[in-house]
């Protein structure tokens, strides 16, 4: 969907037409499951978090303005969410684990267990639990939606030339990661990620 | 493998979670369901004991409740809900509040008006309404204008007569091409209040009189519950809550301060036949729970 036919949709959705919040959702709701999956490591939380980021955005949308594109604005609303989400106790005690690499939890958490171990399969997504949220959030950002530094800029305040270095300090915690999982496999495939 | 080959593979192995993933129906499900809650819900805020305008100021967003008390109906729904907070309830500043009664005045007896306070105190661009109604001075002419809602006693319990009262009418809380253009003007002109007349909804909403006895005088508002789920309220710790009992059921004392400071002692009961809320309230502070109890009891 491109800007102006973004911009009519939301003018519907404004005037009360709910249906057409549906498109929005069509067009979102992939990259914002992504976004939250990798900020929160957890796929149930990331799915009931897409839900309650679309909720949200509904909610606002009459304090949304043009000043950035619609899908920024929604990134902002699904960083903060999961910035509210990492900061629970519960939630932070998976995180807590995924970094330690322990292998066992409590029998309560069964189901977050199989989540974990099934998130850190992957040598790229222990590399992103390595990371704070805030690196998470950018290098995602970087890579899966190929922001520049200049609108994450807008989008999270911060000088572009900022946003550059946290990204490669992010990008460099992710090769250290990986060349322990993976015998530096992959370093060099790593540093030549933008 | 070129860089740009390999910023890809990374993109895919991020986007292969969303396979599958749909939650559209679940989203669009939820806000249908949450838009008629709202529908049924009124967020009710005195300002003082006059003005018992429907005020959104934005400082109720910050506000966390560590005590909800509930007076439910019949079915064991809740219809009145009094949220407690440990932190003293957040004063709307005086110059807004003096502006708001400022609108208010200008309304010619039967208007009603949406009003936008820009600026930080208000971060979700809330927009508030109030109406100046039509006064009544005699219980006859009032019951001309209410109809079979209620019946408008002329004297009430303890020997109060009656003063003057009034009919609210709802407003129309969802207007967001309304508001978009409040919101444009609060910005292009940088004004610091924006007022529209509005037309509210021709049903009764609330009826509003006042009696006058030798303890002082009381208010006894009377809310339509049809279609309404419930009305919610917020206090602050200082607030006392109480359950008690009006003709055989559970009902709610509450003596708070309201945002202009003063105090506010109120019984409130809820009659689930008639599908209507009472609330007792005292406008002298002379008056005590017990006077306002013995008038809540005979109340029909």
């Amino acid at each position: 969907m491109d800007n102006h036919e973004m911009e009519q949709v939301i003018k519907g959705v404004r005037a009360g037409d709910i249906d057409q919040f549906g498109m929005i959702i069509d067009a979102m709701q992939k990259p914002l499951f992504v976004y939250c999956y990798h900020m929160l490591g957890h796929r149930q939380e990331a799915e009931d978090a897409v839900q309650e980021v679309f909720l949200k955005a509904f909610e606002r949308l009459d304090s949304y303005r043009e000043t950035v594109s619609f899908s920024a604005w929604m990134y902002k609303i699904a960083y903060h969410h999961c910035l509210n989400l990492l900061s629970r106790a519960k939630l932070n005690r998976v995180v807590t684990f995924l970094r330690a690499g322990i292998q066992t939890v409590s029998r309560h958490e069964g189901e977050k267990r199989v989540e974990a171990e099934e998130y850190v399969s992957n040598p790229l997504h222990v590399a992103l639990t390595k990371l704070s949220a805030k690196e998470r959030n950018l290098l995602i950002l970087r890579v899966v939606e190929d922001r520049s530094y200049e609108e994450l800029a807008l989008l999270l305040d911060t000088k572009p030339a900022t946003l550059r270095k946290q990204y490669e300090r992010a990008l460099k915690k992710c090769k250290s990661t990986m060349i322990v999982m993976e015998g530096g496999d992959r370093h060099d495939a790593i540093s030549e990620v933008r | 493998m070129t860089r740009s080959q390999k910023s890809d593979e990374w993109k895919q192995q991020l986007m292969a979670a969303a396979e599958d993933f749909d939650v559209k129906d679940r989203v669009l499900h939820k806000i249908k369901e949450r838009q008629q809650q709202m529908e049924g819900k009124r967020m009710k805020k005195r300002i003082s004991v006059i003005v018992a305008a429907t005020l959104v100021f934005g400082v109720t967003s910050a506000y966390a409740a560590i005590k909800v008390h509930e007076l439910k109906n019949d079915q064991g729904e809740a219809v009145v809900k009094i949220e407690k907070s440990e932190n003293q309830q957040p004063a709307a500043a005086e110059q807004v509040i003096k502006t708001f009664e400022d609108v208010r005045n200008s309304l010619e007896p039967g208007e009603s008006a949406a009003v936008y306070f820009p600026g930080p105190d208000n971060p979700d661009k809330r927009v508030s309404f109030t109406r100046m109604p039509v006064v009544h001075e005699t219980s006859a002419a009032l019951q001309n204008e209410v109809g079979g809602f209620y019946a408008v006693p002329a004297e009430i319990a303890g020997g109060y007569t009656f003063v003057n009262g009034h009919v609210d009418y709802p407003f129309n809380y969802r207007q967001p091409e309304l508001f978009a253009e409040m919101y444009e003007e609060a910005e292009k002109e940088k004004k610091v209040v924006v007022v529209r007349k509005v037309s509210p909804e021709p049903k009764i909403e609330r009826v509003v009189t006042t009696y006058k006895g030798n303890a002082g005088e009381a208010m006894i508002t009377v809310t339509n519950f049809e279609g309404m789920k419930y009305i919610s309220e917020e206090t602050g710790p200082d607030a006392v809550v109480e359950k008690v009992k009006v003709q055989n059921k559970e009902a709610i004392y509450m003596a708070s301060k309201l945002m202009d400071g003063t105090d506010q002692k109120v019984v409130k009961f809820y009659q689930d036949d008639k599908k209507r809320l009472f609330e007792v309230i005292a406008m002298k502070p002379t008056m005590t729970k017990e006077d306002l109890l013995a008038i809540a009891e005979v109340l029909r």
